[in-house]
């Protein structure tokens, strides 16, 4: 998407909705991901510069259920009032001519990349901190009343591994950890009578981390109304822990100062087995998802050498499944 | 469960379409180098895989027939060239139709296979 486009469009709307003196001094876009393109706003004013981040939909590629930038952003700003560490919204975009659907927020400091995040001394005090912030802001956003969400999808475990299925189906690979993987998670989806906010896609990569710790969780396009352990579980997954496996919670924490605090801030007991359910299911999901981006690869679609190698981190998946699962069998004396 | 796509020739294609990006069209190097990181571990996945491949498709076969004899539609199978295929395919229909169950047997030998195929994707994951 180029910006002289939509320049002109976005300094109207800032000067309505923010102030009548700014003046956009440059438009730089930050990253383009699949589904998203963010750019950081820079705008002059009378008194002090000040910079915002412009989030639009960009890009045909859609993975599973993403929302959609404008109800991405409905969500974000009630998390936001919920006390949740996230971007104040300042203005949403609904199919607007040049810029579509999207919004503009408030610019939040902090560092994304994750290997930066775990291994800079930098980063040393946070790091101790992280794990108990990230309980702590999981517990406000699955605290939010759903009243006020009507507008989410409902994905509860058996909606979800519907569609995986459906999508792994497609791949046309005969991969029985994936099968067996599949079928017990159907067989055993943990009661949750009443569906939360939960986040969709809590982890290192998505969020800013300044050197006291979270300062903000990005990325909401996955959000839906489900199971809150869903989250838990997701942050435990291997991959998020960008080569640092010691630490299950996010490459950072351990598990049980991760249950400890969300039990203290959220007042709800966790169940570590279903913590365990989750994590087996988002590694399918992470699965799932390595098959979807080396078929974007070989099909033509993306055709780059970073798509191709993820193919074969497959195999990684499969190899925690299988663990995963043996683990959880011998836990509850089924094997 | 076979190796998973790209193939091998695909990886190699995927390496050689990078190379042949003109220098002047790289972008910054910061990202380039990535780019080549990656490049060289998808090197690395081939020459494990011209090493060890034939080796993880003969310990698979034995693997995944010694788990399906039992069952009642091993003997209809193609014992040829695409054996594994075969091996494979009947066991994700035997598991999706709940015609075998969950026993130690089964967790052992997807255990024993994932490590074996990890091997050539990624040694240092272990």
């Amino acid at each position: 998407m180029n910006a002289e486009l939509f320049h002109d469009d976005l300094e109207t709307v800032i000067r309505q909705k923010l102030s009548s003196d700014y003046r956009i001094k440059k438009l730089a876009r930050l990253t383009a991901g699949a589904s998203a393109a963010t750019w950081l706003v820079e705008v002059e004013a009378q008194r002090a510069n000040q910079e915002f981040i412009l989030r639009l939909e960009d890009g045909d590629e859609q993975f599973g259920t993403s929302v959609g930038k404008t109800i991405e952003a409905k969500t974000q700003a009630i998390a936001a009032n919920a006390g949740a560490p996230v971007a104040k919204v300042l203005h949403i975009f609904d199919q607007h001519p040049t810029l579509g659907n999207g919004y503009l927020m408030e610019k939040l400091e902090g560092e994304s990349l994750a290997p930066r995040i775990l291994r800079q001394p930098a980063f040393e005090t946070a790091r101790q901190t992280l794990t108990q912030q990230c309980a702590q802001a999981l517990a406000t956003i699955h605290h939010i009343k759903t009243e006020q969400l009507n507008f989410l999808p409902v994905q509860d475990a058996a909606t979800q591994l519907h569609s995986l299925y459906e999508i792994h189906k497609e791949f046309n690979e005969p991969l029985p950890v994936f099968r067996l993987v599949f079928r017990w998670l159907k067989d055993n989806i943990p009661s949750n009578p009443q569906p939360r906010l939960v986040h969709g896609d809590f982890r290192l990569g998505n969020f800013l981390v300044n050197e006291t710790g979270l300062n903000g969780v990005l990325d909401w396009e996955l959000t839906h109304l489900g199971d809150p352990m869903e989250d838990l579980g997701w942050l435990c997954v291997r991959a998020w822990r960008f080569n640092h496996p010691e630490n299950p919670v996010g490459g950072f924490g351990q598990r049980q100062q991760l249950y400890q605090s969300y039990e203290q801030y959220s007042g709800h007991k966790v169940n570590p087995q279903q913590v365990r359910y989750w994590e087996l299911f988002g590694t399918l999901k992470w699965g799932v998802i390595c098959q979807y981006q080396a078929s974007t690869f070989v099909n033509g679609k993306v055709r780059n050498v970073e798509r191709a190698a993820i193919g074969r981190r497959v195999a990684e998946t499969e190899f925690d499944m299988i663990h995963l699962l043996d683990a959880i069998l011998k836990e509850q004396s089924c094997l | 469960m076979p190796l998973n796509r790209p193939t091998q020739t695909d990886l190699l294609q995927a390496v050689a379409e990078y190379l042949r990006i003109p220098v002047t069209e790289l972008g910054d190097q910061k990202a380039d180098q990535f780019f080549r990181r990656v490049s060289a571990n998808v090197l690395g996945i081939i020459q494990r895989e011209i090493q060890l491949g034939s080796k993880f498709e003969n310990r698979e076969t034995q693997l995944l027939s010694t788990l399906l004899s039992d069952l009642d539609a091993y003997g209809d199978l193609d014992q040829g060239q695409n054996q594994n295929h075969e091996l494979n395919l009947a066991l994700c229909d035997a598991i999706d139709e709940d015609k075998i169950p969950i026993t130690t047997d089964l967790v052992d030998t997807l255990k024993a296979i994932s490590t074996e195929k990890l091997k050539i994707d990624n040694p240092t994951y272990f």
